[in-house]
């Protein structure tokens, strides 16, 4: 589990960020990815991070290695981050229909606070992970 | 010989495959699958599943 929360979370932290920013690397004579493509696949790694990170929540709680207090809290943060997600997955949708810059900007604006708040349930879990109670 | 860049993110993968079964994998895959995805794809990306109901034993 300490491996799991030292490796793998940080690691779908950074694919995230960089499948946002477009530096994922590409097979040498594949066409570029379009925006929503990028956005996508930022969004299914988002979607596994939230079920890897309360899975592994979870565990801990039932080891006995956090309290219910710190399970509530992990509960609000990632309430938070599930609201973001759907909203960003919703933007997605519109823009993918739509195609205007008005909704991809609305859709940038999104996935920028929920970088955000993956980022602050990583750093919530983190030192839990690590350490426990 | 690899590189230890390339052999973590490797044993990270190989544990996330063990931890999380075929969910990781599905998500590794759609990851590297190229092509633009339909409102039916994106659709799918929304979580239903709410935090609590991880921690039903709390």
């Amino acid at each position: 589990m300490r491996v799991l929360k030292r490796t793998l979370l940080p690691l779908l932290l950074l694919i995230f960020v960089l499948s946002s920013l477009s530096c994922v690397k590409r097979i040498p004579g594949e066409s570029e990815p379009s925006f929503i493509e990028i956005a996508y696949k930022s969004l299914s790694i988002s979607k596994e991070t939230y079920d890897m990170a309360l899975t592994a929540g979870n565990l801990l709680f039932s080891q006995g290695k956090i309290t219910p207090e710190q399970v509530g809290e992990t509960i609000r943060y990632a309430s938070a981050y599930m609201e973001l997600h759907n909203a960003a997955v919703s933007a997605l949708l519109k823009l993918k229909n739509s195609g205007l810059d008005e909704d991809k900007n609305i859709y940038i604006s999104i996935a920028n606070d929920l970088a955000v708040s993956l980022l602050n349930l990583t750093k919530y879990l983190e030192p839990i992970g690590k350490g426990g109670i | 010989m690899p590189e230890p860049t390339t052999l973590s993110l490797a044993v990270a993968i190989a544990i996330a495959v063990l931890q999380h079964g075929p969910s990781a994998v599905i998500a590794i895959a759609e990851l590297f699958k190229s092509g633009e995805p339909t409102v039916e794809d994106i659709s799918k990306l929304f979580i239903t599943k709410k935090p609590e109901e991880y921690f039903k034993n709390a």
